[in-house]
């Protein structure tokens, strides 16, 4: 790996974690302790971070300049918290497959999240209408990706459409992971088009296990094209933000709630 | 005949969102009305309603057909209802007998306490109950099982209409047990009316003329016992549990982590042998004073046990001190938060980072902003609100304090995480929080041994459940096999 693309590493895992110990970025970037501790020093020059005996700590003025994707100063922090949080909860989700699993995955920002994790599990095949989540798993040695067919849609980059749900007939899955726009006060879902609402409903029937992702500011809160209502024995992933309200709320509804609080860093 | 005591149509809402919810439920003379309940389900809340120690938002409790409302327990005792609390509430520097007649001391003719009518009431009163206990005796030296006795000896003094006992056998052996029910009887014959809470199915068929089941602060059914057989009762307890709600992952179960072989601790545990497995949450449940706690206690040190062995990864160890363990990768997370766990007067930094501190050491002393900020990212993972370092835990809410409890020792990073009873009076969100924190462990590779006596959170979040009952291992149940009635059947087993 190059030094740059080492330090951009390295700043993105600060800005998640905020501190950040020597062995634990030389085992993640699979380069030396002493490659590591070079390259803390250059990061604590610009003012980054500040080293410890071990590691390195966010330095507070910088944690307001991390460029998360692209150049320096283009995003504030809050694109770091939305990208991190996104990843919490795709490794959380990702606990809910098993190697061997067949699953159906729909598009968004948190299932590209829940496929990346995926590289862990082994014998996984995604069936999906998204092509970066397609993509991303066809790359991972041990798994297998289909893609449905359809109309691709130019934001989405995720296929939709009549060919969708035909070719959706043709699979059994053993779970779905649908990412919603919208999760109403009443538990009605809805979605911001018709086409991914349609999908998701058309998986929905077709599957025993529903898993909902979300993000915590979807709760109480409705898209425009609603396809159904989640009901007790469904599951929910969501990050950390989540209001206390919605957790008592979904608890007494008999919903599975995973909160992606991704706390314990392993035993020492 | 007219009940002595009603309580109809009465709610009561509570700071943490729970509530009671239009409680009818009636007493008559010379009854023994069981009341039994999960914990949580609000049934001792109710007790302490009849007791004068709560005031009810709405409803009406009526006293020999006349509504009333007390202003306390005092005002309650004054007319004619005693209160037994769960916990033996004793004064430690008296004497048994001291204890015994305090509310009522035999006075002499100056107004000074007359010894010898004091002792020899005593005397008497236990001979006539059978007790052996001696009465000059300091309370201090006595058992826990004792306590509970001379708390329920206490309802022979003085003249009661209504004598309501809160879970009063739970520590008790049998022959304690005896002499209980010979008091209940005696209450029963001169016509005072006797709630009596109780997780105990024998319990119930023994003594109780009628019995009510609480639940989520409703109750939901009231019997004559004389209509139910064990089996009825055992299903009239139950109802259904909720167990897919918990945030459970299947997970491949790893290698034994932790063996424990014929572990003894005074007459509490006897023979305890099982072992734990790595990313495994192993559920322990059983009765008060099933030696559930004790356990708890040896694994980690707190307690010496007096016999059996401990095997961490194969290897023999010795646990005398919590730094042993400690040490070893055992963490616990205490019983009783406010008391054991939260340091008090001091901000929320110093109470996560406590048991961590090497992790923050710097070439001069502690590194304050790296400590700041780990706490801080651990308070918000954890759903800790608000969650500024200068908070002062000790001023949180239960559940916020539980969390805090929790996050003190995930920063410490052991292998093995002891739970006792870490939901237990908690708020329904800071429960969720809890849940997933556990489901977070076992995900990466740590262990939980979560210890519980609530039946839906054992069987919606384990792999394994083990049932304690008078300090043995009553059953060692895979999840697929374990039900609520198998669990009670077991607990509850003489």
């Amino acid at each position: 790996m190059f030094a740059l693309e080492r330090v951009r590493v390295i700043r993105n895992y600060l800005a998640e974690h905020r501190q950040a110990e020597v062995h634990a970025l030389s085992s993640l970037l699979a380069v030396s302790e002493v490659t590591v501790r070079r390259d803390l020093e250059k990061l604590e020059e610009d003012g980054f971070l500040v080293r410890t005996h071990g590691g390195a700590i966010l330095a507070e003025a910088g944690a307001g300049l991390v460029p998360f994707r692209g150049e320096k100063g283009d995003n504030p922090l809050s694109d770091v918290s939305v990208q991190a949080l996104a990843d919490e909860v795709g490794r959380n989700a990702a606990r809910l497959v098993s190697d061997g699993d067949t699953v159906m995955i729909t598009c968004g920002p948190l299932t590209r999240a829940l496929a990346r994790s995926l590289s862990e599990r082994r014998g996984v095949t995604v069936l999906t209408n998204d092509l970066e989540v397609a993509r991303v798993v066809s790359l991972q040695d041990a798994n297998r990706a289909v893609l449905l067919g359809g109309e691709v849609d130019p934001t989405d980059q995720a296929v939709y459409g009549a060919l969708s749900l035909d070719d959706l007939q043709r699979f059994h899955v053993d779970r779905l992971f649908a990412e919603l726009d919208g999760f109403g006060e009443d538990f009605e879902l809805s979605s911001g088009t018709q086409e991914k609402a349609a999908l998701i409903r058309e998986g929905r029937a077709r599957t025993r296990e529903f898993v909902i992702l979300c993000t915590a500011d979807r709760f109480f809160r409705n898209a425009f094209f609603r396809f159904g209502v989640a009901s007790g024995g469904d599951t929910v992933v969501t990050d950390r933000t989540i209001d206390d309200i919605v957790k008592r709320r979904l608890f007494e509804a008999n919903l599975r709630l995973f909160i992606s609080q991704d706390i314990f860093e392993g035993s020492a | 005949m007219r009940p002595i005591l009603e309580l109809s149509g009465i709610s009561k809402r509570f700071g943490d969102g729970f509530a009671l919810e239009n409680i009818d439920l009636d007493l008559f003379p010379g009854e023994v009305h069981v009341v039994v309940g999960e914990n949580g389900s609000g049934k001792s809340a109710v007790m302490k309603l009849v007791g004068g120690l709560y005031a009810p938002d709405s409803g009406e409790l009526r006293l020999d057909g006349v509504p009333t409302s007390f202003t306390g327990v005092a005002d309650a005792k004054s007319r004619g209802i005693m209160y037994r609390p769960q916990e033996p509430q004793l004064f430690e520097n008296l004497s048994v007998a001291e204890n015994l007649f305090f509310d009522q001391l035999p006075r002499g003719r100056w107004g000074g306490l007359d010894v010898l009518r004091l002792r020899s009431d005593a005397v008497a009163l236990f001979a006539k109950l059978g007790i052996s206990l001696d009465i000059r005796a300091g309370v201090a030296a006595l058992g826990y099982a004792q306590r509970q006795l001379l708390e329920a000896v206490k309802t022979c003094v003085g003249t009661w209409k209504v004598v309501i006992f809160d879970e009063p056998t739970s520590a008790m052996a049998e022959p304690e047990r005896a002499i209980l029910f010979n008091i209940v009887r005696t209450l029963k014959k001169s016509g005072i009316g006797v709630f009596y809470v109780s997780h105990r199915l024998d319990e119930i068929l023994r003594i109780g003329d009628r019995v009510s089941v609480v639940r989520q602060g409703r109750v939901e059914d009231t019997r004559s016992v004389d209509s139910l057989d064990r089996e009825s009762l055992v299903h009239m307890m139950t109802g259904s549990l909720r167990t897919e709600r918990y945030p459970r992952t299947s997970r491949v179960r790893g290698r034994v982590v932790l063996e424990v072989r014929g572990l003894r601790s005074g007459y509490v545990l006897r023979d305890v042998s099982f072992s734990v497995h790595k990313g495994e949450i192993l559920g322990i449940t059983g009765l008060m004073g099933s030696g559930r706690t004790r356990l708890a206690q040896c694994l980690f040190g707190a307690v010496e046990s007096t016999a059996g062995e401990l095997l961490l990864d194969g290897k023999p160890v010795l646990l005398k001190v919590p730094t042993d363990a400690l040490s070893r990768g055992i963490a616990l997370v205490p019983e009783d938060r406010s008391e054991n766990a939260i340091l008090h007067r001091q901000d929320l930094v110093l109470n996560v980072a406590v048991a961590s501190l090497s992790r923050y050491k710097g070439i001069a002393g502690l590194n304050a902003d790296f400590m700041r900020s780990l706490v801080s990212d651990y308070s918000s993972r954890l759903g800790v609100r608000p969650g500024r370092p200068s908070d002062r835990p000790d001023k949180y809410s239960g559940g916020n304090q539980q969390k805090v409890a929790i996050a003190r020792w995930l920063a410490r990073r052991s292998r093995i995480y002891i739970m006792d009873e870490p939901t237990r009076g908690i708020d329904v969100a800071s429960k969720v929080d809890v849940y997933n924190a556990i489901a977070d462990l076992v995900a990466k590779g740590a262990s939980v041994i979560l210890i519980s006596s609530d039946i839906e959170e054992i069987l919606g979040l384990c792999d394994r459940i083990l049932v304690l009952a008078g300090g043995r291992i009553a059953c060692d149940l895979p999840r697929a096999k374990a039900t609520q009635e198998l669990i009670l059947e077991y607990a509850t087993a003489e």
